[in-house]
Order: structure tokens, then sequence, then C-alpha cells
């Protein structure tokens, strides 16, 4: 935070300026979701801002509770309708988080029809058999698909960047269901590469870890293989 | 299966087969005939998976299959001639993959020594988990072979893990194949006994081992790395069978262990120490 500007950092809590709010009673009340009780929220905050002398609004919305057993959530469509009608001409800008990992690709690709502008994590490759991007939370890259020596430069490119950036990495391969052997080598020396104290998680199936094992992977201080089962 | 490890050879005057069929192990031809460039290896690997899985072939062996093909396609492709074709035969009580190349264009004595074989490559990963690879090159190109065994028709035996006490040491005895479905249980059961038990003297009966994939093999390797971890544990693995040992030495792993030709000889390894 510490390249914020001192007048965000001041008390913007305590000022007004931000406020950060569950859903409950917002979005949602108890299990269900409703399109029309979300939007008179949203019309509320709207009002409130202007009311307050705010020259704008900005809503960052975390997504995931459409993935708990909540009822109406197949009107989240008729909401996000409603909200790109309702923000039209305004300075309010409401921006909705679709955490990559837990949301499936049908359900991200319907709801990104109906935003003005949707964004993804900077990717570095993307085709029909192999998807190469950076991975916020935790920090690192995600890789999906099936990933062999002909993706080897944005590969490349990627582990650099994660690199670049400091701190500890995620090599997230939870998705993927092929590495060949230049990829693995190539993962495995950018982490071997790596100055301690930093260490590096390597995120994959039972498959894909043993090729990291027989690569000696374990033997890098530093290194760590996480087994998932599913992604 | 005799399993007698990597063979790297020239072959003098003949190349690689023609493009006609060409028979295979008992004289049938293959069931899967397929050339491959660098845009259609995707397409090799999903077609060597679906015929390997059909014959049978476990799914951490099929997937170990499905590498090393791709290792070799990819040399043929990054090394050869740029362009391959592949052969795969489920006959003799095996998945059998044959890799030809042309050899690079405009070279007139295409070697297999070009070919890599340091750690991750195609032959070092063909020698620790292929029940036979073979390398042989002439002047017309080379063909590299690899040849996984099929388990005995019907249902083969589930893996089993037994733990018993002797002479101060816990033997832990794995039977069947160390396998993608098994690896997982091992490691749990090692990393359980290092924890609890201090100054494990372990002893891991392998005599009545069948056959491992990678993560069998890999298992192996991090049940070592469990071991190492805790002061004053120590493992000997016993009995390991020949073909397998030879893998493991192959492979370049065999230092990591200390090992006995049989269960008495590990528990004397392990309380002489």
């Amino acid at each position: 935070m510490s390249d914020l500007p001192r007048t965000v950092r001041g008390r913007p809590l305590a000022s007004g300026q931000l406020a950060a709010a569950e859903t409950e009673g917002r979005l949602l009340s108890g299990q269900s979701f409703s399109a029309g009780q979300a939007m008179a929220w949203l019309d509320g905050q709207m009002t409130a801002g202007r009311r307050e002398g705010f020259p704008g609004l900005r809503v960052a919305v975390d997504m995931s509770w459409a993935l708990r057993p909540v009822t109406g959530a197949e009107q989240l469509p008729d909401f996000e309708q409603a909200v790109a009608a309702a923000l039209a001409g305004t300075a309010v800008s409401v921006l909705c988080q679709y955490d990559r990992a837990r949301f499936d690709p049908v359900t991200l690709a319907t709801v990104a029809a109906f935003h003005t502008c949707s964004v993804a994590a900077a990717t570095y490759h993307a085709d029909a058999t192999v998807r190469i991007c950076r991975q916020y939370a935790p920090p690192g890259i995600r890789l999906a698909g099936e990933l062999d020596y002909r993706r080897e430069e944005p590969l490349a490119l990627a582990l650099a960047e994660a690199i670049r950036i400091g701190g500890d990495i995620t090599v997230n391969m939870a998705g993927l269901a092929f590495i060949d052997g230049s990829c693995a080598r190539m993962i495995v020396d950018a982490a071997r590469g790596l100055a301690a104290p930093r260490a590096v998680v390597l995120r994959c199936r039972p498959g894909i870890a043993s090729r990291f094992v027989l690569l000696g992977a374990e033997d890098i201080a530093g290194v760590s293989l996480v087994i998932v089962h599913d992604r | 299966m005799t399993g007698d490890a990597c063979r790297r050879g020239k072959r003098p005057g003949a190349g690689p087969p023609d493009g006609g069929a060409r028979a295979g192990p008992g004289g049938q031809p293959p069931v899967l005939e397929q050339d491959f460039d660098d845009g259609s290896l995707y397409a090799l690997r999903a077609a060597v998976a679906a015929h390997a899985s059909r014959a049978g072939l476990s799914e951490g062996r099929t997937g170990d299959l499905v590498l090393v093909v791709h290792e070799l396609a990819a040399n043929a492709i990054r090394h050869g001639a740029g362009h391959g074709r592949l052969r795969l035969w489920t006959a003799a009580g095996a998945v059998r993959c044959e890799i030809t190349d042309d050899g690079p264009a405009g070279a007139a004595d295409p070697d297999a020594a070009r070919w890599p074989a340091e750690p991750g490559h195609g032959l070092w990963l063909a020698r620790q988990v292929a029940d036979q690879a073979s390398l042989e090159s002439g002047p017309s190109g080379t063909v590299a072979a690899v040849s996984f065994a099929l388990g005995p028709p019907g249902d083969p035996a589930p893996p089993r893990l037994a733990r018993r006490f002797q002479d101060g040491c816990v033997i832990v005895t794995v039977t069947g194949p160390l396998d993608l479905g098994s690896s997982g249980r091992l490691t749990r059961a090692v990393g359980g006994l290092a924890r609890a038990t201090p100054g494990l003297r372990l002893v891991l009966d392998l005599s009545g081992l069948t056959w491992w994939d990678s993560s069998g093999l890999a298992a192996l390797i991090t049940a070592q790395r469990q071991i190492d971890a805790v002061p004053a544990a120590r493992m000997v693995l016993a009995g390991l069978p020949a073909r397998l040992a030879r893998q493991l030495h192959d492979a370049g792993h065999a230092g990591r262990f200390t090992v006995a030709d049989t269960t008495a000889g590990a528990i004397r390894i392990l309380s002489s120490a």
C-alpha cells in the first residue's frame, strides 16, 4: 500500500470514502439472491454517494458467494444486465471478481458477456490446448492443458516475470494434464535459480508431481510439491 | 519380458524401414501408424494414450508411455528430420512403439549419439519406466523403440501394503504394482512411521513388487526423503527384483538408497548401524 497517495492512506474508512461490507443484507438475504434486492442496494449506494458529495463510486464485488448453495443464482445474468443499464452515463463503476480457479469456464463465459469490459490475468499464451497466465493469489503463474516444448518461450517469459516480482512463487499446475521434459526442466531450473529465502510451491496432480520428483525438484532447498486431486 | 535396459548402437547398412506397413512382434501389422511433425504432437499423444489404455495398460503406465513417445518424437523433430512416423503394436503381452526418423535433411550419417540422454530427456525417462528401450541409427535414419509389458489377462492382483515388526525393525511389505493408485499410500505410511517412531529402522520388502510406473518410483524417492528428514531414522530396500534394480540404477537414482538382497540382510545392515 506504500505507493498509494497520502490522501487515500489517511482515514478513508473514517471519512466514509472507503467501506467494506459483507454480502449478507446487500446482495443476499440468508440463502437467497434476488436481482431486485441487489439492485436496490446498489441504487442506495449511488444515491448516498451523490448526497455526500463524492464525484463517483467504485464498487468491487467478490462473486464467490454464487458458488455457495444459494437460491436465485440464476438471476445473476439479470442482475448483471440491470447493473450495466444503471451505470450507463454515470461516474460509477462496478468490478465483479470471479475466481477463475473456482468458477467453471461456462459460467465465466456467460457472465463475461454482460460486462462492458472484462479483465483477465496477464496471459502469456492461450490456445485450444494450453494456457499460460499469471496468478495473483498466491502470486505466481498458472498452467493448464497440455504443455510442451513448443510453448517454451511464453513459459520462460511467465517464469521470468514471476521471479522479478519478488517473494514466494506458486506454479499452479492443478489444471495441467501433460507436461514434457523440456518444460518441466525449465520450471525446475527456474526454481533452482531462486535465491533463499524465496520459496517455490509446485501445485500439481499426482501424475505430474512424479515428473518433478524424478527430476530432483524436492532436492532443491525452498521447493515444495503440493499434490492436488482436482482443480 | 527380460527388460535388458537400453541398447544403443548403429545398424550397419539398413536404414529405418520404408513407409509400408511393417510387421512387428509376431508378424502382425501395427494397430496404429501415424506420421507426426511439429504441429501434430498433441494428436500423436492422444492416439497413443487411447490405444495403450484400450490394450489394458494402467493409467500411470499409459501416462509414462505417452511421455516417452512424446520425448522420442520431439527428438526426431528437433534434432532429426523434423518429422517422423510412429508405429504401435499391442501384441505379445506388451504395447510396443517405434518412432522412426528419416534423419536430418542433408546429413549423411545420423548418429544416435545426437539424441540427448541427460536427465529429463526421452531416453533417460524410457530407461526408468519402460520394460525395453532401444535406439538404433543407420545411414538413413534412426529407430527408437520402447516396450511396456501388459499385465496377465484378467483382474490384476491389487497392490498391498503390510506391516510387521521383527528384531527391532519395522518391515513394510509391498506386493503387486507400485503405481499411480498405490504410491500415495506408501509415502503416507512411511511418513507416518518416520514421524511416530524415534530412530525408526525400516525395511521396505519389495520382493513381491511386480512393476512400477513413474509415480511408484517417485514414491520410493519421496519415502527416502521423509526418512532422511528425521534424525537417526534409516531405511533399507530389500529384495528389489533385478529388472527394477537395473532401472533404478540406469536412471541414476540408486545412490539415494541402501539396498539388501533379502529382508534378513536388510535387518543385519540396520542392526549393525
